[in-house]
């Protein structure tokens, strides 16, 4: 059984927040902040740095306690618990081992101490096998890898047998090469044990590639949570449409219902969702949705560019390119094969589909 | 630059090597001989035969150890306690508190002795207390080391102690572990080499002094109380010799273990550690607040209790305040002219100390010619930790008044004092200076070279000016340590140039118990001086760096 099935089973979330704010001083760290975990996903917190996402999972594991709201988990209201009272494993950016003691002991710490010592053994033994490091209890923290290291955390957070698996940042401690391979074994880990999750990240890319629900943070607030597919497709504004991927603006007027005008003049057919006429608007499309030298014009709009710089990036080559008529400066992701024989300074047409156009207010970012 | 075959570097890399030969192996290697050798006949071990069959010297042995353990029995945990409380609990007034706790660094270690006989000595004021017991012998040696070692330890454990990583507090919390296992399970291992430190440097610190056993120790005799009188009560400088020797080997090992053990624990520290902000515990708060404010009192109590004895006309029967016992020359020849020429030698010490020590740690980490050279310096300058100053003191004597060294006109000067105090207190310095130099990007040199600069400009230009506040600590350190220490010059003073330490010892050896107290308390009063005036140049220092910062980024 997949995560994605559980999530169609059992719509009740396992962690509610509700409209919870946390002040440090005179900054506001989370202002009214709403977050459903469903049971079983992989969800992930992403924003700038800053956003307040890392202090949004303190607040969930105790770390932190709330100025003004609630938290529920598992129908239980755990807003006023302790920390070791919630619940919640918790693994650090830096995995915080403990470096005095051996991979088995760093694990038997968060197993309860009421249970025998065969049992706890037992426990041990079954969780470094889940996490694949069966045979490496007798090493130090100092003697694993990385991405070994962040499995021992993810055991030791594993074994009291939390209800929610919170993990800070786990991958940045990583280098690159090394956290594409980590972060598939953590995707699969997840889904092996099913144990619901949360992750906090500041990489876009990483939070569209591991999770099945993504909440999207800035400046305190959750701006807009989903699956990562409906965040990506549709993003609820500039802010989401730009960190998630990348995207490019025009800015526009609403002319017509179903229709805006180019500051160059072309008129674009799209849904304008009972805009009023007059009304500035920016226009969205991604990269790799501008259709290079159209053949068939008639379901888009067509507009003139100048390519001014071009990037080799393996299978794509992502060309920029000014609008002729208003100095807007668009991306587009072609085939490198057909990127090769356009050159800088090249003159080319471009098909903007209507399905593929975002809407958003003009000038929020 | 290698082409030439002789470089600047090289040249200075052999001066510093030929300076420390003079002034460290040689003379040790003429106290070695001296303890292995008899007149006419090469070779001996009767020396260590003839030391060991005496039963009186074989219990300072004894004595040395027992004295040596039970203060680190009683000072780490003490200590421990102590830095606790200052890094890990929620305490009023911590700044003062340290002050106060490191207030007796700045006084010789035989004054906390001469308090105790002044409190609990035959007309001690609180000798009814001990009911009938006596504090001359072990116990007040010990308690005046306990004393006396305390900050030491202190400041090795409140290092130790400040450099947590909260996430393993955390961490351990939602692990459901309470105070106690969060106790022995972080905060024990990870101030572990800390611990070590602590003990080995007590250790070494107490089995090395001669105040505190020459003031209150009465029939308990130690090794540093045995080289005393054999070398200036009987002359025996083979006896003395062998007795130094017995006391460098246990303090020079403990020393070598320290410094692994201070090694191994700068390794473990991890970059991504967070640092942890205590939060209030009533019962831990109130734990500490009784240790640290208590130690603080006792500390107060001891400068204030000196003071008051210099002040008064007979303590502590005729309690009438008197400034008689400042007339210093009625008691000792020099007069006020100790505290003159201790502080002079002192500040001499500071500058010279510091500069030799800065160019010292400069050559030898950020230069890249005559690596042998370097490397030789670099090792020598960690032996001075491991030698008693009364081992260094003796051996001077042996090696300096030899009419057959072409060096003997040092004897007798003021610049013998000089470079004993400087050798001495040199390898703690070093060690601070090398990380100041060290923690400078190493490519500046290579940067200089290629603007057509020699590398020894980066030393002038940028080293120096970042490392002004490592510099003033050094300073401030050889100058506190060259007003108190007995040891190094006990054997060295030349009779016109008599030293306040020396005085104070001299003056209550002969029952001058006033005077040695008022005296002693000149050395705290120019100590504190010098350092609070230390401080305030650290502290416009940093303010100048803040204000250049901030109208650099307006």
């Amino acid at each position: 059984m997949t995560a994605m099935n559980v999530i169609d089973a059992d719509f009740s979330p396992l962690l509610r927040v509700s409209r919870i704010s946390k002040r440090f001083g005179r900054t506001s760290a989370l202002a009214d902040v709403d977050l459903d975990v469903p049971r079983g996903s992989f969800t992930c917190l992403v924003g700038p740095s800053g956003c307040g996402k890392t202090t949004l999972l303190r607040c969930i594991c105790g770390l932190e306690t709330v100025d003004t709201g609630r938290i529920v988990c598992a129908g239980r209201d755990i807003t006023d618990l302790s920390p070791s009272a919630r619940q919640m494993g918790l693994v650090f950016q830096s995995y915080a081992l403990f470096p005095n003691l051996n991979v088995t002991r760093n694990v038997a710490y968060g197993v309860p101490r009421t249970l025998g010592r065969r049992e706890i053994e037992r426990k041990v033994d079954a969780l470094l096998e889940a996490v694949g490091l069966s045979g490496y209890g007798a090493r130090r923290p100092e003697e694993l890898s990385g991405g070994q290291q962040q499995r021992v955390a993810i055991a030791r957070a594993l074994a009291p047998e939390p209800s929610l698996l919170l993990l800070d940042e786990p991958l940045s401690a990583l280098d690159a090469q090394l956290r594409l391979q980590v972060r598939a074994e953590l995707q699969s880990l997840q889904k092996r044990l099913g144990v619901t999750t949360v992750m906090v990240t500041h990489d876009q890319a990483e939070a569209l590639a591991v999770a099945d629900r993504i909440a999207v943070m800035k400046e305190g607030l959750v701006v807009q949570a989903g699956s990562p597919f409906d965040l990506y497709y549709r993003p609820a504004d500039r802010f989401v449409a730009g960190f998630l991927g990348r995207m490019n603006f025009l800015s526009a007027k609403a002319q017509a219902p179903g229709c805006v005008q180019l500051a160059s003049g072309e008129a674009v057919g799209v849904d304008t969702e009972g805009l009023a006429a007059g009304v500035a608007v920016d226009l969205g499309i991604r990269p790799e949705d501008v259709v290079l030298s159209p053949e068939a014009a008639n379901d888009g709009t067509c507009l003139g560019l100048r390519v001014l710089r071009r990037e080799f990036v393996g299978a794509m080559m992502r060309l920029e390119a000014v609008h002729v008529g208003c100095d807007a400066v668009l991306a587009l992701d072609v085939p490198a094969r057909l990127g090769r024989t356009i050159g800088e300074g090249a003159e080319i047409e471009v098909l903007l589909p209507a399905a593929r156009l975002h809407v958003f207010p003009a000038g929020q970012v | 630059m290698g082409r030439r075959g002789i470089s600047l570097v090289g040249v200075l890399a052999l001066a510093f090597c030929v300076a420390a030969v003079l002034a460290l192996l040689l003379p040790l290697a003429v106290l070695i001989l001296q303890s292995v050798s008899a007149p006419g006949s090469g070779l001996t071990v009767d020396h260590y035969v003839s030391y060991f069959a005496t039963p009186g010297l074989l219990r300072a042995l004894e004595n040395t150890a027992l004295l040596g353990i039970a203060t680190v029995a009683f000072v780490v945990p003490l200590a421990f306690s102590f830095a606790y409380g200052m890094e890990r609990a929620v305490l009023p007034g911590k700044e003062g508190l340290s002050f106060i706790a490191a207030a007796p660094l700045l006084v010789p270690s035989l004054l906390p002795a001469m308090v105790l006989i002044y409190l609990f000595g035959h007309q001690g004021l609180l000798a009814p207390m001990l009911q009938g017991a006596d504090i001359y012998g072990f116990p007040g040696v010990l308690a005046a080391e306990v004393i006396a070692t305390l900050p030491h330890a202190v400041i090795i454990l409140k290092t130790a102690l400040r450099t947590a990583d909260a996430r393993l507090y955390e961490q351990a919390t939602l692990l459901g572990a309470g105070s106690w296992r969060k106790f022995y399970t972080i905060t024990l291992p990870s101030a572990r080499h800390g611990l070590i430190s602590a003990v080995l440097v007590v250790f070494a610190l107490t089995i090395t002094d001669i105040g505190a056993p020459k003031v209150i120790g009465g029939g308990f005799d130690v090794l540093a109380i045995t080289i005393y009188k054999q070398v200036l009560g009987q002359q025996n400088f083979q006896l003395g010799s062998v007795a130094a020797i017995l006391l460098m080997v246990p303090s020079a090992f403990a020393i070598v273990l320290e410094r692994a053990a201070a090694k191994r624990h700068t390794a473990s520290l991890s970059a991504r550690a967070r640092s942890l902000v205590p939060r209030p515990h009533p019962v831990r708060d109130r734990l500490a607040a009784v240790v640290c404010y208590g130690t603080a009192v006792l500390v107060l109590v001891m400068l204030t209790v000196c003071q008051l004895v210099a002040l008064v006309r007979l303590w502590p029967y005729d309690l009438s305040l008197t400034l008689d016992y400042y007339d210093f020359g009625r008691y000792d020849g020099s007069g006020w002219g100790a505290v003159i020429n201790s502080t002079l030698l002192a500040a001499i010490s500071a500058l010279v100390g510091t500069a030799f020590v800065f160019a010292g740690a400069h050559l030898s980490e950020r230069t890249k010619e005559a690596p042998w050279l370097r490397g030789l310096f670099s090792r020598l300058a960690l032996l001075p930790a491991a030698i008693p100053g009364l081992a260094l003191g003796l051996s001077y004597v042996l090696f300096f008044d030899s009419p057959l060294n072409p060096l003997h006109v040092l004897y007798g000067s003021v610049g013998l004092l000089l470079i004993a105090n400087i050798t001495h207190y040199y390898t703690v310095p070093h060690l601070s200076a090398v990380g100041a130099v060290k923690a400078i990007d190493g490519e500046l040199e290579a940067v200089a070279q290629s603007l057509g600069r020699s590398p020894l400009s980066v030393l002038g230009m940028v080293v120096a000016p970042m490392s002004v506040s490592v510099l003033v600590e050094i300073a401030l350190y050889f100058f506190v340590n060259a007003m108190t220490t007995v040891s190094v010059v006990m054997f060295l003073y030349p009779p016109g140039f008599k030293l306040a330490s020396v005085a104070v010892l001299n003056m209550d050896d002969a029952g001058d118990l006033a005077p040695a107290a008022a005296m002693g308390m000149m050395i705290f009063y120019v100590n504190f001086v010098v350092r609070i005036a230390g401080q305030a140049v650290l502290a416009s220092g940093r303010r100048l760096v803040r204000h250049r910062m901030k109208t650099a980024v307006a």
